[in-house]
């Protein structure tokens, strides 16, 4: 019965969206605004209520469901099952939708001071939207779908990948953030049809955004350290399409939330920002599209059928061509009568949204063109790494550069003298603390590396200074803080961005049991293999030993640590050392003698699901807040030796510490109280 | 004027729209194999039925071949067994078997489950042959002409459409090549 009523629900939720769009909106009785608040609320609910159908449907396994039976088994965890309920795509689309809804609600429920008219508005483009989605969800991707089998047959089970803890929370918080730019969208074309944009819908239209600009954040903070974890590659980003999918609307956010600031303050930018609520949850549907309907190979792509893609596709380019001629008839209502100095806050934040726009502009075109490549029959590429590295990180420095020096201008002018006394010492302290750390290490002596050290030391530096000179003044608000954070955050990001990308160590090894491997200064022995059988899958479990090496230089008797690249390395007796250890010898040459620290133990398992026929890694990671030492147990060869791959990554923990921090930083600035207008 | 001005960027969502449509009708996951129209790379490999012996590249010589890479661990290698078990005896070509990544035991009772068309069987153990084929997945299979060069490479089970569409018209012209 639970797919009956889960559909009964969906159907109930799909009538309640077409009944708010048939309303007249020009039919101004009061009573029609409190029936799109509570029809609002009410197909939210119907949608929350379907979406509990197929969890108790997973929970209890009602095999009956073809989407249960495909990614359920009786061995499963509970856990695992409710995360199941969205591990596939109906599943998600469902989830997605249900997230919409109560985007939706809160909508209804929280007007935050917009007039009746727009909120009206407001509330029938949202249940257009939703709308589309629903019947997208009911005519292609039932998730209520039933199946019976004609005889008994092993059921499937969830892809191995997803088996994990992230599954449980990064579909929801991302897909929390994708779809939050709805009501953006919503806001921008209501403010388009009536021709007007105040501060108060500005100030509203930030609460919306902002949050599920925060939640896209975390949501890509937590893929990012799945990813990490699961994919045993030791990466922490791929610049995989579906990756960039939710890369791009989140840069179109921060463009979006900081031309805000200058929306709501000084009405300006009002048809730049318009443009920029519209293109953001434009780039949210192309990212849907990228990752359901198949065109891409990924990670993420579920498998799927043509049909839904084209649906998809109908209903993105109905949105997108529709709001965009919308956009080109009314946005010269929308004046902005102000007008700034050149050297002044604004300016900056507006090169800001223009640098952000060109980042935009670069993932957004490494992400489509493979497909328009393909489109045109000529040849299958894919863009990774290499492209990004010298596209990306140009612009982006650049836009780091502003980050630091915007916060610290004024309103409408500012004196270039006042500037440069204000800038000045944050500079100089960068300009110092980079020239130590290029001295002391040779590795960060790459030009893309000082300019990154620089960039973050100057953002931390800046905002410091920032920071200090609120408190004294004792004029500290909770929402500077909160931008002061979510800006070290970025720092933070940055620096572990850089110091792990021109730290990492890596190696790919043939291991068997009682050998060792050398990576930076630790030294990993295998221990033991020992077999694993669970319900789920067999596999191998690989212990590590995990020593650290110094080398004693015996005629200064001095302990010091084997930094890969230190200058005293260089020294013959310290080589004669390493030579050694690295060759397996642990005598040690006449002037040096190696020590071992032992320093713990690592796990690693390789898992061969039984059911999917495929095989995964679990990675074994021990780490601290300077660096992970991180092991993947790679292919079987023989019956003793293993391919295992080891990596040293160091400072990888601040990069997501700085996306939380991030996080935090943005969800900070909405505990600020409304001031009335 | 200005309208007009306005709207041209909807010139360039359409043209994204129309890549995105054409995207959808391609297959990302079938990639041309590089070895296409190239000698078939040499390999050395024990005969499935007789380990002793050795199977190579005379497997192909002056003869048409279909080269079909299956293993016993493959759901969909059983229902593309039953397909070309039934084709098999008219084919104008040699059918030879490519045992990927499989357990000898297993595979021979795989064959006599669901039926042996090939008149040769590779076994391919350790995958290692299969690399320098650019095998990365079960079924596959060859057609290779008289000359021993790779003539089309198909990706995932056949299916019968799949046969008249593909096959039939290359074996044809194969057959039909005079050295």
């Amino acid at each position: 019965m639970l797919a009956e009523w889960g559909t009964l629900f969906l159907a109930l939720a799909l009538v309640l969206c077409l009944s708010i769009l048939l309303l007249p909106l020009k039919y101004s009785h009061p009573n029609v605004h409190l029936f799109l608040q509570r029809a609002t609320i009410a197909y939210s609910l119907c949608i929350f209520l379907a979406l509990g159908c197929l969890m108790l449907a997973f929970l209890k396994y009602d095999f009956t469901l073809w989407s249960v039976y495909s990614n359920a088994n009786a061995d499963l965890p509970w856990w695992y099952r409710l995360g199941a309920t969205w591990g596939h795509h109906e599943g998600s689309l469902l989830l997605w939708c249900a997230l919409l809804s109560l985007w939706c609600a809160g909508v209804a429920l929280f007007p935050r001071g917009l007039s009746q008219k727009t909120h009206r508005l407001v509330l029938s483009c949202l249940a257009l939207l939703e709308s589309g989605f629903l019947v997208f969800l009911l005519l292609t991707s039932s998730p209520f779908a039933r199946f019976f089998p004609t005889d008994v047959v092993p059921a499937q089970t969830l892809t191995p990948i997803l088996q994990d803890p992230g599954l449980m929370f990064h579909p929801p918080m991302l897909y929390l953030g994708y779809v939050g730019f709805a009501v953006g969208f919503a806001y921008a074309v209501s403010a388009l049809i009536e021709g007007k944009l105040d501060s108060s819908w500005c100030r509203s239209l930030r609460v919306w955004v902002g949050l599920s600009w925060a939640f896209l954040t975390l949501g890509i903070v937590l893929g990012s350290w799945w990813a990490y974890r699961e994919l045993g590659w030791g990466g922490w980003w791929f610049w995989d399409p579906v990756e960039n999918a939710s890369l791009m609307p989140w840069l179109c956010a921060t463009a979006l939330m900081h031309s805000l600031i200058v929306s709501e303050k000084q009405q300006a930018f009002k048809a730049w920002v318009v443009t920029l609520a519209l293109l953001c949850f434009a780039l949210s549907l192309l990212g849907t599209f990228l990752v359901r309907s198949g065109v891409l190979v990924s990670v993420h792509a579920f498998a799927s059928d043509p049909s839904r893609g084209v649906f998809l596709l109908l209903f993105l380019s109905a949105l997108w061509v529709s709001s965009m001629i919308l956009f080109a008839l009314r946005a010269h209502h929308l004046k902005s009568k102000h007008t700034f100095e050149l050297l002044s806050r604004e300016t900056f934040l507006l090169l800001n949204s223009v640098v952000i726009l060109s980042l935009l502009a670069t993932v957004v075109l490494g992400t489509v063109y493979p497909i328009i490549l393909d489109s045109l029959h000529s040849d299958k590429i894919s863009v990774g790494m290499p492209y990004y590295n010298a596209v990306f990180v140009p612009i982006a420095l650049p836009l780091l550069l502003l980050m630091a020096i915007a916060p610290l201008l004024r309103w409408k002018m500012q004196s270039l003298s006042g500037l440069i006394s204000k800038i000045g010492w944050p500079f100089c302290c960068a300009v110092i603390m980079t020239l130590i750390v290029a001295f002391y290490d040779s590795q960060s002596r790459a030009l893309w590396a000082i300019a990154s050290l620089f960039v973050a030391f100057f953002i931390i530096f800046a905002t410091l200074l920032d920071l200090y000179q609120h408190l004294r003044k004792h004029a500290l608000s909770l929402r500077r803080f909160a931008m002061i954070l979510a800006h070290l955050g970025i720092a933070i990001l940055v620096l572990g961005i850089s110091i792990n990308k021109s730290h990492s160590r890596e190696r790919q090894v043939k291991m068997q049991v009682g050998q060792s491997v050398i990576l930076a200064n630790y030294r990993f022995t295998l221990e033991r293999l020992s077999p694993i059988v669970t319900k789920t899958y067999h596999g191998t479990e690989a212990l590590f030993r995990v020593d650290k090496v110094m080398c004693v230089e015996s005629a200064r008797a001095e302990v010091r640590h084997l930094g890969p690249d230190a200058a005293w390395m260089r020294r013959p007796s310290i080589q004669g050392c390493i030579h050694s250890v690295s060759q397996g010898s642990y005598l040690g040459s006449s002037a040096g003698t190696p020590i071992f620290q032992r320093l713990g133990e690592i796990r690693s398992i390789n898992e061969n699901f039984d059911i999917t026929q495929s095989q995964i890694t679990k990675t074994g990671i021990q780490m601290t807040v300077w660096r992970d030492l991180y092991i993947a147990l790679g292919q079987k060869l023989d019956k003793n030796t293993w391919i295992v791959r080891v990596y040293y990554k160091p400072f990888v923990r601040w990069i997501w510490a700085g996306g939380i921090l991030v996080f935090i930083g943005i969800l900070l600035t909405f505990t600020t109280r409304r001031k009335s207008p | 004027m200005k309208t007009m001005l306005r709207l041209s960027p909807i010139l360039l969502i359409f043209g994204l729209i129309a890549a995105l449509w054409r995207g959808l009708y391609s297959n990302p996951k079938e990639i041309p194999s590089p070895l296409l129209n190239k000698l078939t790379p040499s390999f050395e490999l024990p005969n499935l039925f007789n380990p002793q012996e050795n199977l190579n590249n005379q497997l192909f010589k002056d003869k048409v071949t279909i080269l079909n890479v299956w293993a016993s661990w493959c759901a969909a290698c059983v229902e593309e067994q039953m397909f070309i078990r039934t084709i098999a005896p008219s084919t104008s070509a040699q059918w030879i078997g490519f045992n990927y990544k499989d357990d000898r035991q297993n595979a021979m009772a795989w064959l006599n489950r669901y039926g042996n068309p090939y008149s040769a069987i590779a076994a391919d153990t350790q995958g290692v042959v299969a690399l320098d084929w650019g095998i990365y997945g079960t079924p596959e299979t060859f057609v290779i002409d008289r000359k021993d060069r790779i003539r089309y490479k198909h990706i995932g089970p056949i299916t019968f459409a799949d046969w008249q569409k593909d096959f039939v018209p290359l074996l044809a012209k194969l057959n039909g090549e005079v050295d």
